[in-house]
């Protein structure tokens, strides 16, 4: 039987309390930030939950939970049958259609700007701007450098600020300000 | 003036929707389906409890009879009935030291390739003391190598959807079946391919999960030392086939699968498809040991809506995968 890598001795996991938490202080703004990518917050849910057991059990170190899970999430939340059984059951969660209000407007622009990003700005851009991770906890979790990081997010601000902003949201902010 | 930074953040952060976070203990029951779905070769224990329960084994014989039927053929087995005797038969007995609620049945499987026909069931393991259906969601796949009636192994699912022991074909080529479970019911059907071993104790062998070998194929959904899943069919949005090459001395399983946001191509002309095809060999060393490599795979992107890289055969590796 094939097993997983093991941790190094001395890595430190995930335990009870940690998990507890994060569900009790990050686990709504970490749902909100996958949904931005996975289309919908059932799915976000679903692959938000299935990150914090994958977490929890994990023999991996983690560093940054919340960056890490935001991460492990949003790819899960790109799965096909992950996507299906969670469309499942936001189909029988449908309620009667209604007049979309401000809000769900505001939403929409904010998802369609989000969604136009390639998908590495994407998840930087998440990382950043709704977990408010800084650029270290983003590059560990994405497994890229920080150097990387600061590229994307110069294109995903840019695109953003294009797509959602006004005139005045175009001012370059210099990498190096950044958290 | 606040700076870009902060003002993209205030505006992502406005639209977040009120979401009630689950309670600690649905994660832990996760936590512990997760682990459980792991518990392979869980069949030395349940086949020592099967060996000293002669009473099981009536019981099972009782229910099931001595069926032995010449082609494999899926049969429901009603096991409980709603009226009263609920009280007296909660579940059936399969000779596994539970109950099983929702118990499906596949027979007349050769396992081992020597003749003898052997039974595969999946059901949900019923508590103590409870009656069907099973208030547990974990499911079982369970096995009998020989048909005597009472099940040798079993090892859980990692999901079920309407889930039963689907068709056993010889992928490997080795004259041995594997075991095709149905893990979800629908218009995009998954499945699970899995392995019976033996395991060394008279009439008993282990019902295992059939992984990938790394470094496998991760974007295209078969990441490595994960079992296999395959799709087919398709829904709006999601379209995938499976085809066969060389079947049976040679087989090669060609899956392929695509998605696109369905929303985005509603507002977007330009929207664009993912697709993933990867060519997979099951590869068998010896009795006890199988899993699968991923011989090539591609991905790449194109316009929406041209469905799957190709299209599902009727039957593939000797399996109607789209029924």
């Amino acid at each position: 039987m094939l097993e997983r890598p093991r941790s190094k001795e001395g890595d430190r996991l995930l335990d009870e309390t940690t998990i507890r938490e994060l569900l009790r202080t990050d686990y709504a703004r970490l749902v909100n930030a996958v949904s931005l990518t996975a289309g919908s917050i059932a799915a976000a849910e679903d692959a938000v939950q299935e990150a914090l057991v994958r977490a929890w059990t994990s023999r991996d170190r983690i560093e940054s939970p919340t960056a890490w899970v935001a991460v492990v999430a949003m790819n899960l939340a790109r799965s096909a049958w992950r996507r299906s059984a969670a469309e499942r059951r936001a189909r029988d969660r449908l309620e009667q259609p209604r007049s979309p209000t401000a809000a769900d407007l505001e939403r929409l622009d904010v998802e369609r700007a989000v969604g136009a990003l390639p998908r590495r700005q994407r998840e930087v851009a998440v990382l950043r701007y709704f977990l408010q991770c800084d650029t270290r906890e983003t590059a560990t979790a994405l497994g890229v450098s920080e150097g990387t990081v600061k590229n994307s997010l110069s294109k995903a601000r840019a695109a953003l600020a294009m797509t959602l902003g006004d005139e005045d949201d175009l001012e370059v902010i210099p990498d190096g300000e950044h958290r | 003036m606040a700076n870009i930074d902060e003002r993209l953040a205030r505006r992502l952060q406005r639209i977040a929707r009120p979401v009630v976070g689950p309670a600690f203990e649905v994660l832990d029951r996760r936590r512990r389906r997760r682990q459980r779905r792991r518990v392979v070769g869980a069949g030395i224990l349940a086949a020592t409890v099967v060996a000293g329960s002669i009473g099981a084994f009536a019981i099972a014989r009782a229910t099931f009879g001595d069926a032995r039927p010449e082609d494999p053929m899926p049969v429901d087995i009603a096991p409980v009935d709603p009226g009263p005797s609920v009280e007296d038969l909660p579940g059936a007995d399969i000779g596994l030291d539970f109950r099983l609620c929702g118990l499906q049945r596949l027979a007349g499987i050769d396992f081992f390739g020597d003749g003898t026909r052997g039974i595969a069931w999946t059901g949900a393991p019923l508590e103590e003391g409870r009656r069907c259906p099973s208030a547990r969601d974990v499911h079982v796949v369970a096995v009998d190598h020989d048909g005597d009636g009472s099940a040798d192994s079993f090892t859980y699912l990692p999901i079920c959807t309407g889930c039963r022991p689907y068709e056993a074909t010889d992928l490997g080529g080795d004259g041995t079946a594997e075991l095709v479970v149905l893990l979800q019911l629908g218009s995009t059907p998954e499945y699970g391919i899995f392995d019976v071993v033996p395991e060394g104790l008279p009439r008993s062998a282990g019902v295992v999960p059939i992984f990938v070998q790394p470094p496998g194929a991760r974007r295209a959904g078969y990441p490595s030392n994960q079992p296999v899943s395959l799709w087919a069919g398709g829904d709006e949005g999601f379209s995938a086939a499976i085809r066969c090459e060389g079947y049976p001395e040679a087989t090669e399983l060609v899956a392929a699968w695509s998605v696109y946001s369905v929303a985005e191509a509603e507002s977007d002309p330009n929207a664009v498809e993912e697709f993933h095809q990867t060519r997979l060999r099951l590869e068998e060393p010896d009795a006890s040991s199988a899993s699968f490599i991923v011989l090539e795979t591609s991905s790449g992107e194109r316009p929406v809506g041209e469905g799957a890289p190709f299209e599902q055969p009727p039957r593939a590796c000797g399996v109607d995968w789209a029924p």
